[in-house]
């Protein structure tokens, strides 16, 4: 290993503390404490719109600790959970904008005004920030009480910490069914499902950044959603090329080392890993199969490029947030539309290119939650995020 | 399977299209790259400061230089830190034309080579003839290297292919000596820009692509540098030659040179980490690295004003 060396070395996940079970009467305790007094949601807007701008404020001064805390628990690399707190402090921002607005909302949703009640929010423990924000800042801003079970309890309570004076509890050891289940909740958030998140690289594109950024969304900042890479036949080889040599370059290691790239991976995932790289071999990937410090005979180790998927192929078809990137490529624009508005749940797709006229084009004829030009898509706070 | 160059010099109409047609570069990503690069440490920290001082260009370029300024600064080239036989030579010391044979007077037997700005530094605005007879007034005097400066004006303009002749001029003119190839990037308009000249000055015959003359703010930054290892790094895929980048101006601290020797690395890869194909142009950050090298080898702070050359 020379002086230089990063190559990505396995790195086991962290282990998590088993949460203490938690009782009936201290999930109805919860449930009681959180319920709005008005059900309307009218009521106490101004009010809730100082309390979110605060925890807004609290979250950016607390900002390294809670990255600190996500990335201990969730092995998410420290400097993509700092991301993430810049993220979550313009989401709280801008719904505690529309706390004192719901009036307006209601005059123009046509007299279908809005009812509060408590609501359970089940969250996974893929970054736990962003979703608990994302799920739990509009349900606040509408006078809602929320009960927050989530499989990364220690993030979500230093979180709900600083959320003083709202209407939310967390409840670490709770089995997410049996809270569905509570005859106190009046809905049920679970997190959504994965959708795909598509990267567009064009001929004439600035392929270096194209390919820092198809390698941060698609392996550092792994969203929930699957990364696929669609990419001009014209240029594949180059594109290729140095997304092979970035790979190598990817540093696992330490969650809290600001230089670490990847995640650790489970071993449950390494063995989903498995499946999907088998499956898209049945499938007929045409060229190949590769992951950085690859050996012969060597078990795939994630990250995975597949080079040569088509769109039928399973690991296309069925979206999946694993650390595989299957590659397909287009010829002309309309080629890339079609293939990238057929893939399932299309959350997000990024274009590269330097040419107005395709960008244009392309960006036109897309329809995904959020796209992006020749950057990684911004996921504005604004953006519906419902079942995109 | 590496071809040749990809284009002909001589032909303007191709050349601008092919200069035009080279991917651009997206300032906002390479900006936030450059940043998360610099966070990274190499793991052997003396070696890379050894590795650091051996790519120093050692420069001196004052109006005010005199013979015994020069002196100075070749007996610090050959023996950086006196006391400590094991601190490596630097590269090279750089002088104005004038004083290259006094230089190389000096340095004979030593690893040091002898560098010499040429071409109307740091304008480079005169005639060719003029910058043809600096260029040999340097190789004469036993300068085995050249840094040349480009015409910006006419780059700017768009007549690519008089840069193009005239650094294949300046290149004849070396013989045997190595040429560094100035393209100032401060003034070439952005990253795109930096980009072009530096596949002009590759196509042209340069042997290493140089940020900067030092004289004009701001010189050296990662961002560009890394523009200019990604042109080297693609050139050597196209041709199978390795060339160089110099990393010139506004570099003084240890930590800002091992930065730079990260991207080396990262960007155009560990092959890159020698002397003939990276350097630092600089006149203040050997003294800052002896003191890093001895904290590391004492494990103490070691009495900074003492060691300044």
């Amino acid at each position: 290993v020379s002086t230089f060396s990063y190559l990505p070395e396995p790195v086991a996940a962290p282990d998590r503390p088993e949460p203490v079970p938690v009782s009936a009467e201290e999930v109805a305790r919860a449930v009681e404490a959180v319920r709005p007094a008005s059900p309307s949601g009218l009521a106490g807007g101004p009010a809730r719109a100082r309390a979110l701008f605060r925890v807004a404020d609290a979250v950016e001064a607390a900002g390294e600790r809670l990255a600190a805390v996500q990335s201990r628990e969730t092995g998410r690399p420290v400097r993509i959970s700092l991301t993430d707190v810049t993220a979550v402090v313009r989401t709280l921002a801008s719904f505690a904008g529309w706390a004192d607005k719901l009036e307006y909302a209601r005059t123009a949703a046509a007299g279908s005004g809005p009812r509060t009640g408590v609501v359970a929010v089940l969250l996974d423990a893929h970054a736990p920030l962003r979703t608990a924000v994302d799920r739990v800042a509009p349900l606040l801003a509408a006078g809602c009480g929320v009960v927050v079970s989530s499989a990364a309890p220690l993030t979500v309570l230093a979180l709900a910490e600083l959320a003083e004076g709202l209407p939310i509890a967390v409840l670490p050891g709770v089995d997410p069914e049996t809270l569905a289940a509570h005859p106190g909740i009046d809905t049920v958030e679970r997190h959504r499902p994965a959708g795909s998140a598509a990267v567009l690289v064009f001929a004439a594109a600035a392929l270096d950044q194209a390919v820092d950024a198809i390698v941060e969304g698609a392996f550092c900042a792994a969203g929930r959603d699957a990364p696929r890479l669609l990419v001009q036949e014209s240029v594949a080889d180059e594109l290729l090329v140095l997304l092979g040599a970035r790979l190598t370059r990817l540093r696992a290691g330490d969650a809290l080392d600001r230089t670490t790239d990847l995640p650790p991976y489970p071993a449950a995932l390494r063995e989903r890993v498995d499946v999907l790289v088998r499956e898209a071999v049945e499938d007929g990937v045409r060229e190949s199969v590769w992951w950085p410090g690859q050996g012969s005979g060597s078990r795939p180790t994630p990250p995975v490029v597949l080079v040569g998927a088509a769109p039928a192929m399973r690991v296309v078809a069925l979206p999946e947030p694993a650390p595989v990137l299957p590659v397909l490529t287009f010829r002309t624009v309309d080629e890339a539309v079609s293939s990238t508005n057929a893939l399932p749940g299309l959350r997000t797709a990024a274009v590269w290119t330097s040419d107005t006229g395709i960008a244009d084009a392309t960006l036109a004829g897309l329809r995904a939650g959020a796209l992006a030009l020749n950057a990684r898509p911004d996921e504005a706070p604004t953006l519906p995020r419902g079942l995109l | 399977v590496p071809t040749g160059p990809p284009v002909d010099l001589r032909d303007p109409h191709a050349l601008t299209r092919f200069l035009h047609g080279l991917p651009g570069v997206e300032p906002a990503g390479l900006d936030r790259a450059a940043a998360l690069l610099a966070a990274r440490r190499p793991a052997d920290r003396l070696r890379a400061i050894d590795l650091a001082i051996s790519m120093v260009d050692l420069t001196t370029l004052e109006g005010a230089d005199t013979p015994g300024r020069v002196a100075a600064l070749c007996a610090r080239a050959r023996r950086p830190d006196p006391g400590r036989a094991d601190v490596p030579a630097v590269a090279a010391v750089c002088v104005y034309p004038d004083l290259a044979g006094h230089a190389a007077a000096l340095l004979r037997g030593s690893s040091v080579r002898v560098a010499a700005v040429a071409t109307a530094f740091p304008s480079g605005r005169s005639s060719r003839a003029v910058k043809l007879a600096d260029t040999a007034l340097a190789v004469d005097g036993g300068a085995t290297e050249i840094d040349m400066v480009i015409d910006r004006g006419a780059f700017l303009a768009g007549r690519y292919a008089d840069v193009g002749a005239e650094i294949a001029a300046v290149r004849r003119a070396c013989g045997p000596a190595h040429l560094k190839v100035i393209l100032e990037t401060a003034e070439l308009g952005g990253y795109t820009g930096v980009r072009r000249a530096a596949w002009l000055a590759l196509l042209a015959g340069a042997d290493v692509v140089k940020t900067s003359t030092g004289k004009i703010s701001p010189a050296a930054t990662l961002p560009v540098v890394h523009v200019l290892l990604q042109a080297v790094r693609d050139w050597y895929r196209l041709t199978g030659e390795r060339r160089g980048v110099k990393a010139a101006g506004g570099i003084r601290t240890t930590a800002e040179a091992l930065a730079y020797l990260v991207a080396v690395a990262e960007i155009a890869g560990p092959e890159w980490l020698h002397p003939s194909l990276f350097r630092f142009g600089a006149s203040s950050l050997l003294a800052d690295l002896l003191v890093a090298r001895r904290e590391i080898v004492d494990g103490q702070v070691p009495d900074r004003a003492a060691m300044a050359g």
